[in-house]
């Protein structure tokens, strides 16, 4: 018996029609752990190379991991995932709420759709029923409407994961919408579902998850809630969610501020977090079985607009939504985080495409003419709006930023480039980097592009020193390492984060759900390292094309190493492309990586992934190791200090 | 011992779900819970749990009389006598006369862990 899993592969040929499920092999569970790790196996093993990402072969994958569905600390997350139309290469994004654990409960780890539905469908999974519906009726709907369309049509006891109308036109920053508000944001994974012409998966589940140890499991959880409730940091937590990180954000000069052109909002106090409850909050928000509710759903009522309800906003949208676009006021900040939800657009994207847009108004590389007679002003709502759907429903100049950041600043050209703020065209996340240079390299080397959760690293930039660049980078690697254990076994990071919860007490969680022998930690992070150099490998085995060492696409913008912060706290900070170099230097060398930035054959045999290895031999593309492979990081640990 | 609900706290976590069918039937599965969550969203975005008060409706309903008082002063269904024709499942205003697979209805008996888990007070033990 395969204690802790759902136990089934659900694959779906939405062209065809054809629908086989299949038992999960427990050899393969063990070594990808779930989520972000089976996504990462799965694109690499199945999608051609030559395969882009709206291409009937791009698979969209999706698979909540070991923890999804437990009584275990933040047991919510799901990952979807598939070939990026932003980098060409692995994509993946993790969403809380209860669709993880609701598949779960309907008996699947992996849900893998191919193909090109004929017209506008939706997949209804019900246990073990599966079909494949007509949604004529719910295609050109914003997002929460369309979960709530189809709870009132199928019964409020489905899960719904939707897109939006930017899904639909495959706007490459297009999300995917579950639970009125919660995102899995990033990689225009939104854009791929919309090429499959899938609007909305439903799941209901009615089965119970075989447990290993359950008593054991209850009274542990049971334990560990009593004592994280006593933490000092839970209160704020629960009170404020991630939205009290702007002051603190500001505070520490990495606030993005009017397109990362400095990292200090002069009147951020408008935006914080005690803002947001004070005016706005309805209720508190939990995903499945967490009892630290940062969420905060907000009702908005701004004159001559509709009033609304959102989930937010919360700290990531604030800031690229928020300061990045000048706004500062958290009412017209909430009603953006709706639009963009409606849309179907990732909020982080968006605010940072709308930002680089509103920049190169100011400079005029962008004309009223190309903006149908409108402007793009700093903080204007109406601006905001017009241009987000000119984005949403490729209008004009829509196309070429529903395109991407990259492709926009090409087609405007004048030195766009220099200020699309973005590391292999993913749009960077809500912190700034040139008073973070570890935070910096985390972007610079992330897998999928400029995103902070693939390792925050800004209190390490605190611990060590805020201008330090040598040294950071063994740690970035190991928070690197830890992130993708918790998108791979499903389950929260801020109760590690936030309320010390030790990955240790993880791992016993696993255990108790599983039964694994002798499952460890080491054993974890060699999972989750194994995932890193997979997909490294992955996204040079597809854009080498465009050159051959990896290096080349850890680059960011050159904001980043040409200009120097002008206000804040961070005021004068500034790095440069030497200090760039030395960082990417020691984290190849820390990954045992050639100095091109390629995996090397030692550190990928040592992981098991010899057929990356030959793939990455066959086309030239292995790194070569100046010295002898680095001892390891999976031994050692640094745990950020919390907010 | 009752349940006393703040559904303004309740955040929708279905923490109590889960420990509730943990303790009364051993399984991981929310949806064998004695109690249940209404979620009212987009709008007004509300949550409320919903648990038994221990109204009486269940027992005045029953054509059998299979619903009586337990040792502990809680009312509870005699699986012996049920003739599992639904009628308390029908009649409950709360809607928490559960029932799996049409079989004998169960109800909550105040065992308390609903509360003991519940972080924001939402759930709390009333004498």
């Amino acid at each position: 018996m395969l204690y802790g899993f759902g136990g089934s592969v659900l694959r779906v040929n939405v062209g065809t029609g054809d629908i086989d499920i299949r038992a999960l092999d427990p050899a393969f569970a063990r070594r990808w752990l779930g989520g972000r790790g089976f996504i990462s196996k799965i694109l690499y093993d199945e999608v051609p190379r030559s395969t882009s990402a709206f291409d009937p072969d791009n698979l969209l994958v999706i698979s909540p991991g070991v923890l999804a569905g437990h009584f275990a600390p933040g047991g919510s997350k799901c990952c979807f995932g598939a070939i990026s139309p932003i980098t060409n290469g692995l994509g993946d994004s993790t969403v809380g709420g209860h669709f993880g654990p609701e598949l779960k409960f309907a008996g699947y780890d992996l849900v893998i759709l191919r193909g090109i539905s004929p017209g506008p469908s939706y997949l209804v999974i019900d246990d073990d029923k599966i079909e494949i519906r007509d949604a004529a009726r719910y295609w050109g709907r914003g997002s929460m409407e369309t979960e709530k369309m189809l709870k009132d049509d199928l019964g409020c006891d489905f899960e719904i994961a939707t897109i939006g109308p930017a899904g639909e036109n495959l706007v490459t920053s297009a999300c995917i919408t579950h639970d009125y508000g919660r995102q899995a944001g990033r990689c225009g994974i939104g854009a791929v579902m919309g090429s499959k012409k899938i609007k909305a998966i439903a799941v209901r589940g009615t089965r119970s998850l075989a447990v290993y140890d359950l008593q054991k499991t209850k009274e542990v959880n049971l334990a560990i809630i009593k004592r994280t409730s006593r933490h000092p940091n839970m209160d704020p937590w629960q009170k404020y969610g991630t939205a009290m990180f702007v002051g603190w954000s500001n505070n520490n000069g990495v606030y993005p501020t009017r397109n990362f052109q400095t990292t200090y909002l002069e009147n951020h106090e408008k935006l914080d977090g005690a803002e947001l409850v004070e005016k706005l909050l309805v209720s508190h928000k939990a995903c499945f079985g967490c009892w630290m509710n940062c969420g905060k759903y907000s009702k908005v009522a701004l004159p001559d607009r509709p009033t609304v309800y959102v989930e937010g906003p919360e700290y990531e949208t604030n800031a690229l939504c928020g300061g990045n676009c000048g706004f500062e006021r958290i009412d017209e900040v909430a009603y953006i985080n709706w639009l963009c939800d409606h849309l179907g657009i990732d909020s982080m994207s968006g605010g940072g495409l709308v930002a680089f847009a509103m920049e190169c108004f100011e400079k005029g590389l962008i004309t009223r003419e190309q903006l149908e007679g409108r402007q793009l002003r700093w903080g204007n709502l109406d601006d905001f709006e017009h241009f987000l759907k000119m984005i949403a429903e490729r209008r004009g100049i829509g196309e070429w930023f529903a395109q991407g950041l990259a492709p926009a600043a090409k087609k405007i050209s004048g030195g766009s480039e220099k200020f699309a703020v973005q590391v292999k065209g993913m749009g960077m996340s809500g912190y700034d980097g040139r008073y973070a240079p570890a935070m910096l390299l985390g972007y610079m080397t992330s897998d999928i592009g400029a995103h902070h959760n693939r390792a925050w690293t800004i209190t390490l930039d605190d611990d060590i020193g805020r201008q330090v660049i040598s040294g950071k980078a063994k740690l970035v690697v190991y928070l690197q390492h830890i992130r993708p254990f918790f998108d791979s076994v499903s389950s929260c990071r801020l109760f590690w984060g936030e309320v010390d919860v030790t990955p240790e007490e993880y791992i016993a969680a696993i255990i108790m759900a599983t039964g694994w022998n002798e499952f460890t930690l080491a054993e974890a992070m060699t999972a989750s390292e194994r995932v890193w150099n997979l997909n490294r490998a992955h996204f040079l085995e597809r854009n080498c094309h465009l050159g051959k060492s990896g290096r080349a696409f850890d680059y960011p913008n050159s904001r980043f190493y040409e200009e120097a912060v002008p206000s804040g706290p961070g005021k004068g900070a500034r790095l440069t492309l030497p200090q760039l170099d030395l960082m990417l230097d020691e984290y190849y060398a820390a990954r045992g990586w050639g100095v091109n930035g390629n995996p090397s054959r030692e550190v990928l045999l040592e992981l098991g992934l010899e057929d990356a290895a030959g793939n990455l031999e066959e086309a030239g593309l292995l790194g070569r190791l100046s010295t002898e492979l680095p001892p390891s990081t999976r031994g050692e640990r640094y745990k950020p200090k919390a907010f | 011992m009752r349940l006393k609900v703040n559904p303004d706290n309740c955040s929708g976590c279905r923490l109590c779900l889960q420990i509730c069918a943990m303790e009364q039937f051993n399984e991981v599965n929310p949806r064998k819970a004695r109690l249940r969550l209404e979620a009212a969203f987009p709008e007004p975005g509300k949550y409320c749990p919903r648990v038994c008060t221990e109204c009486g409706s269940c027992r005045e309903i029953c054509p059998v009389d299979a619903i009586e008082e337990n040792q502990k002063g809680v009312l509870s269904v005699r699986e012996d006598s049920c003739i599992e024709c639904g009628a308390c499942v029908e009649i409950c205003p709360e809607g928490v006369m559960m029932r799996w697979e049409d079989g004998i209805p169960f109800k909550c008996d105040f065992c308390g862990q609903c509360a003991e888990v519940c972080n924001t007070s939402a759930l709390t033990r009333q004498s």
